[in-house]
């Protein structure tokens, strides 16, 4: 079909893109580098309508799980064992990847075409599209594998994606360092995906998601770690992704590096860090929603961190000046409101935070690249050097305001019904985590959260937008002086102009999105129709009380009430121009806010700090031990060794002959001689020998010890299996299993000499409570039979001081398993048909006996002591 | 009859089309010979795409009862007959180039090349040890008076003959082999020999002699320690587009006759023990290769030299899985069993398109006058002429098995089933990456030259040559390379289809 | 006779013409060393056949073996005469250049 054809193209046109782009792009002209990143985003953007209607077909002649699948080849195969499980690249698209993937494309698109506009004077325009492409193709290979592996591309991609374009103008030193910092704390962050991944496969053997979330009952048994138990592999596999997800999607503690991202040009931080990349974090938990829903623990941490980064990211924004900043902790915040519902179990609410967030924070970030595009602001935009913005730029003006109605939450705009959906997910947590108080402190902090995102967000709209431009026309004589007051310390181009088509009409277009889009997702209290929750919920594990009655109406009321508070104050202090901030906070709160609540510094300090150090004591060990010790010498001595054989190397032909002569004779003599390898398998009293066979081979067998054969040479007894009795013993042993399943064999002196077992043997409290002294037990034999001499050791069940013991008896001793063991001896001689002989003998100890009579041992004693002692084994 | 060129046409299309280039250069001036080489190339590919053609149809009807007991038309055959094909396509449009450059073309070169491709596919196919023989000796011919193309050149001269010396001498021993172990059991047809040995109706000591010689001799083909003495110099002194040639064709057709003697005739739980048969044999055999392939290519300066002795190391790579394989089947474990030969086979391929790339890259880099044998002439070669640079290097990170080459999925497969076989063969394995770990020095050695070290102001700078079916045969290797590095799983596929039919 | 007696013939000429390859100089000498061992394996083969006459394997192969031979034998006299012509001599030992 169709959709089926069209659905790997997704993928790969925008890849197809960027390589192109790529290769050529600094050699074509800007209107091919445009018609090739545009067409190939536009044609995926267009694929991906195509499949998301074949979804809606799907679902509308009653498939639940409507998906449409592509496979592109076999990448490789895991081989465990026998078995042999493929990893394919393939793709798949249901009712969770088709609406990401028609955002990425769709708001993709727009910022491509926003982008002409914006970066169309820079000399690296080529470069920034490949990237761009690069990007979305990673993002949709992330969105539609249908593997882990496929997956872990992709994120992988992003992340890589994004360090190019954080660090797009690289010839600046901080922007380089910003783009680094993304990279590496995303790297954190990917340790723990690799675990999840790791533990999901052990878990449940399949690395597809599908088969994943079908064998999901797998992840119930508990994952031991050293014989502890840590949690079940649900739990676990949840943790550790939740870390790749933190270190993604900036939450707590690994958000350090999107406020730093603003490096990099607004289309990237539209595009990356609010539409696209950090809602990765919140897709894969979507993804594994059965996976997290196991694990009430997990579901307690990612909606307390999510809450947690929601409330601080916020309180960092209330005093921020930079209008990128603003917005970056914004989005910050946002994504925490996203995990705290995933968190709470409301899988559907998160998504579609996701989903109404694309839009209005793209149009926001969009919006404040049109100010800074307008006003000639390098880097970031001061709001207290703008103001009045409505007047010089009105289109700007009205998406913004949209955006910011959306995103604080009033009613009839999108923010409100996805915020909304939140806060009664927050509210229905318990359901999950069975903890009400986390219930309790995630709703208090999204709903102040929410109130100081309403504040701030209108405190950046009035101080941008109302009032004065402050920076317009400060000094008159500077500006008859030349007219070059447009990049000067004091303020910024007193003439700002409009934007061009190119960003207005994105702007628009995404403005008008943010209005619209909140309508798919109705609330069901008010009993008006909900298309999202329907259209997820084959794909999203389903939490019971949905539909909660009285919460919905407080969730509803209180998040009106955040949003009229926030507005109302910010309205008050800072409308029509007033309260422009003076100079940044010096001291108190004002300055822990400011800077973050310090966070970034404590990392500099305590984490890079402790880095560096461990840094510059490795390269010490490496300068003065590795390469020396590990690296010169073993170097010489390979050397050495490679010009020998070498050496040998004459130039000569006899040389060679002669070595190929000596060679075949060494096969010669290979073949020519008897090679027995005798192995013995113990079963009890019973031990099979084996010798190997070889053509010709004849088998001569001296099972019982005595120094002659017991038959004759025969072709066929190759094996031969014999009960061993006490007579053919021909040592003795106390065979040791400790804690921690650790064995030792302690072997007895057959000559009567004692032997003293040694602690590290016994268990920790090897003692008998009664003892006075610290004295070990110790073993020796005598006439015979073996004879243990307790001294302090606990030795339940046996009387006595000292002990008389069979070979295969079993006790516990000094709190361990001891077993008494013998060994037994075989030799065997093989002719083969050349007539050479060879014999082997082998010796075996019984570890798992069972007790014979000791009265034989007699005659062990009789036995000459030489020959005791020309044992070999 | 018609059935019969048809199940052996690429045997048929690589006679047809010596016969036709030798008609060709008979009745043609001197300077048109740039066509000889494009028909040899179109030959062999033509006998690859019978040979994939005959793969898809699947035909397993049994053959006519002449031809039977020689000559089997199973998949095995057939991958391998496509390996070679394409490697002699490769090869063809390599020697196309550098003859050309080096002005030493006449047409006796591909007549002679499609005749050995033709004995080393009549030894893929081989089940007799007549054929294997007749197949042998063809091959070992043709490669013989290839090795000694430039015949104004003492170099090659000299290592064609000590080629032919030595060659004939473990030919002689090979022979010997053969003759002793028909003597033990009576048959010449591999399967015939494997139950006469099963049976024990064989004699023993003579079927011991016979599968000792023969196993000496076919390790002298392959360039296995202690028999690979013949290979460093026979390496250098030819002419590079007859050593690629050398590297691959005849390394796979040995293996693969190795594999089909060892896996057939000599299957017999008393000769292939693990413990007391040929195994351990060639687990030595595969040690000594390792050590000491590696080791001396560490201390070389000729580039070809090198690649001599890191072919002998290969060697001892692939025999690695021919013990695993020799374990699996001792331990009746047939799915390991045919795991250890697909990785060999892969192997083999992965091995061939890397060699390609790199004297693809050696002949690229040279031209008439000045041609890039050593170090010294590789310095700074990648700035100076990044193409060629990029190509050496894929080539030498496939030789070493970096991802995401072809080297190493040949690797990542071959240890991993030698892995599969248990605990016994873990030092082995360990011992093969050390080694190969080893390797990665002079690999990497080819690629730091290239691009951070600079050559002497004076010394005189080789000039790439130019030449259309350079790029075509230097881009097909690197499809290869990369092909079977990113996507093996078809490959896998087919080369697991060819080890079952075994 | 018994196979005992030529298979003992075959094996001595067999290490007779081992043996002057490895040890003479002259290239021509190993030349014909080599077609010894090859006639000594031929004698094994039709030696083997009579004694197992259910066909005539060994036989043909002997005859298989005297052609590769005489092919063998032409291809190494061109590269003599190729070597010779070169270094002025059929002393094996002149062909020492390519060397570690």
């Amino acid at each position: 079909m169709l959709a089926q054809a069209t659905l790997p193209w997704i993928v790969l046109l925008p890849l197809a893109g960027a390589l192109i782009n790529g290769v050529t792009g600094r050699f074509t002209s800007k209107k091919v580098v445009t018609a090739v990143a545009l067409g190939s985003v536009s044609l995926a953007f267009l694929f991906a309508g195509i499949n998301f209607m074949e979804l809606v077909t799907q679902k509308g002649a009653g498939v639940a799980d409507a998906r449409v699948e592509a496979e592109l080849y076999e990448w490789f195969s895991l081989h465990i064992g026998q078995r042999a499980i493929p990893v394919r690249i393939a793709f798949v698209i249901d009712s969770l990847s088709g609406i990401m993937a028609l955002v990425v494309t769709g708001i993709g698109l727009l910022i491509h075409i926003y982008s002409l506009g914006y970066m169309k004077e820079d000399p690296g325009f080529a470069r920034f599209l490949t990237y761009l492409n690069l990007f979305t193709a990673s993002m949709l290979i992330l969105i539609l594998g249908s593997s882990f592996p496929v997956l872990f591309v992709g994120w992988e991609g992003v992340g890589l994606c994004s360090y190019l374009l954080i660090g797009f103008w690289y010839k600046t030193p901080e922007y380089a360092a910003a783009g680094r910092k993304a990279f590496v704390v995303n790297r954190i962050g990917d340790f723990g995906v690799i675990f999840g991944m790791l533990a999901l496969w052990v878990g449940t053997q399949s690395m597809e998601f599908q088969g994943i979330n079908e064998s999901v009952d797998m992840l119930t048994r508990p994952f031991m770690l050293g014989g502890v138990e840590v949690g079940s592999y649900a739990t676990v596999a949840a943790f550790f992704l939740f870390l790749g997800c933190a270190g993604k999607s900036a939450q707590l503690p690994l958000y350090v590096w999107l406020p730093d991202a603003m490096a990099g040009p607004t289309p990237v931080s539209a595009l990356i860090h609010a539409a696209t990349m950090v809602t990765a974090g919140v897709y894969l938990c979507c993804r594994l929603s059965g996976v997290f829903v196991l694990s009430p623990t997990a579901m307690a941490t990612v909606a307390v961190v999510g809450a947690l980064t929601a409330l601080l990211a916020a309180s960092v924004a209330l005093v921020q000046n930079q209008m990128k900043k603003i917005l970056a902790y914004s989005t910050v915040s946002q994504l925490g409101f996203m995990f705290a519902a995933v968190g709470s179990g409301a899988f559907a609410a998160g998504f579609f935070h996701v989903f109404t967030h694309a839009f209005f924070k793209a149009c926001l970030f969009l919006g404040a690249g049109a100010v800074m595009h307008a006003v000639h602001a390098h880097g970031d935009a001061d709001v207290r050097k703008l103001g009045g913005m409505s007047k010089h730029l009105p289109t700007v003006r009205w998406t913004f305001l949209v955006s910011c109605l959306a995103i604080a939450g009033v009613p009839l705009f999108s923010g409100f019904f996805s915020k909304d959906e939140i806060l009664l997910g927050a509210l229905l947590g318990t359901h999950v985590h069975h903890m009400g108080w986390v219930t309790w402190f995630v709703f208090g902090s999204l709903v102040l959260a929410a109130t100081m995102t309403a504040f701030y967000m209108f405190r950046l709209y009035f101080l941008t937008f109302s009032g004065d431009y402050r920076s317009a026309a400060a000094n008159p004589e500077e500006e008859a002086e030349g007219g070059e007051s447009s990049h000067d310390a004091h303020g910024y181009d007193p003439h700002p102009h409009r934007p061009e088509p190119a960003i207005a009409w994105p702007l628009r277009i995404l403005g008008v999105g943010a209005v619209v889009v909140g309508y798919l997702g109705l609330p069901h209290a008010l009993h008006l129709p909900n298309l999202w929750g329907d259209w997820l919920h084959a794909t999203l594990a389903s939490v019971g009380g949905h539909h909660g009655g009285g919460e919905a109406w407080i969730a509803m009321a209180a998040g009106t009430v955040a949003m009229a508070v926030g507005i109302g104050v910010a309205w008050q202090r800072y409308a029509n121009g007033k309260g422009v901030p003076g100079a940044d906070p010096e001291k108190g709160v004002a300055r822990w806010m400011f800077d973050a609540w310090r966070i970034d510094a404590a990392y500099n300090r305590y984490v890079v700090g402790a880095m560096r150090q461990l840094g510059q004591f490795s390269a010490a060990v490496d300068r003065y031990f590795v390469d020396v010790i590990l690296t010169r010498v073993p170097a010489g001595i390979v050397r050495m060794v490679g010009h020998v054989t070498s050496r040998a190397q004459s130039g000569l032909v006899y040389t060679y002959g002669a070595l190929m002569v000596f060679g075949v004779f060494a096969v010669l003599v290979w073949f020519t001689s008897p090679h027995p390898s005798l192995e013995g398998v113990a079963e009890g009293n019973k031990v099979t020998w084996t010798a190997r066979p070889g053509a010709g081979y004849e088998y001569r067998w001296d099972a019982d010890g005595d120094g002659e054969y017991d038959g004759e040479w025969s072709r066929s007894q190759r094996s031969l299996t014999r009960t061993y009795g006490p007579e053919q013993f021909t040592s003795y042993a106390v065979h040791l299993i400790g804690p921690l399943k650790r064995e030792n064999t302690l072997r007895i002196p057959i000559d009567g000499a004692k032997k003293i077992v040694p602690l590290s043997m016994l268990s920790g409290d090897w003692r008998n409570p009664e003892a006075s002294t610290q004295r070990p037990p110790v073993i020796w034999v005598e006439k015979g039979t073996i004879v243990l001499r307790r001294n302090d050791a606990s030795t339940p069940g046996l009387g006595g001081e000292e002990v008389t013991l069979t070979p295969g008896q079993r006790i516990v001793l000094g709190g361990v398993e001891a077993r008494f063991i013998a060994q037994v001896k075989t030799k065997v001689e093989v002719r083969n048909g050349f007539g050479n002989l060879r014999s082997q003998t082998r010796s075996l100890w019984l570890k798992d006996m069972t007790p014979v009579k000791s009265h034989a041992f007699s005659n062990i004693e009789a036995k000459p002591l030489a020959q005791m002692g020309a044992h070999h084994e | 009859m018609l059935d019969l060129i048809i199940r052996f046409s690429p045997l048929v299309l690589v006679l047809v089309g010596a016969a036709a280039v030798m008609l060709a250069d008979a009745f043609s001036d001197k300077g048109q010979s740039n066509d000889l080489s494009t028909v040899t190339f179109w030959a062999f590919v033509g006998a690859s795409g019978g040979a994939i053609g005959l793969w898809v149809q699947g035909d397993t009807m049994a053959l006519h009862p002449l031809v039977a007991p020689f000559l089997a038309a199973d998949p095995m055959a057939l991958l391998l007959d496509a390996v070679i094909a394409g490697a002699g396509a490769i090869t063809a449009l390599l020697a196309g180039a550098y003859l050309r450059e080096h002005q030493m073309e006449r047409g006796e070169y591909y007549v002679v090349m499609l005749l050995a491709a033709f004995g080393a596919m009549v030894l893929v196919h081989s089940t007799h040890l007549l054929s294997v023989f007749v197949g042998l000796e063809t091959m070992s011919l043709g490669v013989y008076s290839l090795a000694a193309f430039r015949r104004t050149s003492p170099r090659s001269v000299e290592g064609a003959m000590k080629y032919f010396l030595l060659g004939s001498f473990a030919a002689a021993l090979l022979l010997f082999g053969m003759a002793l172990l028909y003597g033990a059991t009576g048959e010449m047809e591999l399967a015939a020999i494997a139950t006469a040995l099963v049976e024990g109706s064989a004699h023993n000591t003579l079927a011991l002699l016979g599968t000792a010689l023969i196993t000496a001799g076919l390790a002298f083909k392959v360039g296995a320690v202690p028999f690979h003495m013949w290979s460093p110099d026979v390496y250098e002194g030819a002419a590079t587009s007859v050593t690629a040639f050398m590297a691959v064709v005849v390394k796979v057709a040995a293996f693969t006759v190795w594999v089909r003697i060892a896996v057939v005739a000599l299957s017999a739980a008393n000769l292939a023990d693990p413990f007391s048969g040929w195994p351990p044999l060639v687990m030595g055999l595969a040690v000594a290769s390792m050590l000491v392939g590696n080791l001396s290519a560490l201390v070389q300066t000729n580039v070809k030299r090198m690649l001599a002795y890191s072919s002998i190391a290969h060697a001892g790579y692939i025999m690695v899985g021919f013990v695993a394989y020799a374990h699996s089947a001792a331990g009746g474990d047939e799915g390991a069993g045919d795991q250890a030969l697909s990785a060999m086979l892969l192997y083999l391929a992965s091995y061939a398109a890397s060699s390609l790339l790199v004297f693809g890259s050696l002949i690229w880099a040279g031209s008439k006058g000045k041609e890039v044998v050593s170090y010294e002439d590789l310095k700074g070669l990648g700035r100076r002429h990044p193409w060629i640079g990029v190509a050496m290097m894929v080539g030498a990170l496939s030789l070493m098995g970096f991802p995401p080459t072809a080297g190493f999925i040949g690797k990542y497969y071959l240890f991993q089933s030698a892995v599969n076989v248990g605990d016994g063969l873990i030092p082995l394995v360990i011992f093969a990456v050390l080694a190969s770990a080893v390797g990665a020095f002079y690999y990497l050695k080819l690629i730091v030259v290239m691009y951070m070290e600079d050559q002497e102001q004076e010394a005189a700078q080789a000039v790439p040559m130019r030449s259309v079916h350079l790029w075509a045969a230097i881009g097909l290797a690197a499809y290869f390379v990369f092909r079977i590095g990113i996507a093996p799983g078809n490959y896998m596929e087919i080369a697991i289809g060819a080890a079952r039919a075994l | 006779m018994g196979i005992g007696e030529y298979l003992a013939l075959g094996s001595i000429l067999f290490g007779i013409g081992a043996t002057g390859f490895l040890t003479r100089r002259n290239v021509l000498i190993q030349l014909m060393s080599i077609e010894i061992m090859l006639n000594a394996v031929n004698v094994v083969f039709v030696a083997f056949n009579r004694f197992m006459p259910s066909n005539h394997m060994g036989q043909v192969f002997a005859f298989f073996v005297i052609a590769v031979a005489a092919a063998e034998a032409a291809v190494g006299l061109a590269i003599v005469i190729a070597f010779f012509r070169l270094k002025k001599t059929v002393v094996t030992d002149a062909g020492d250049s390519l060397r570690n």
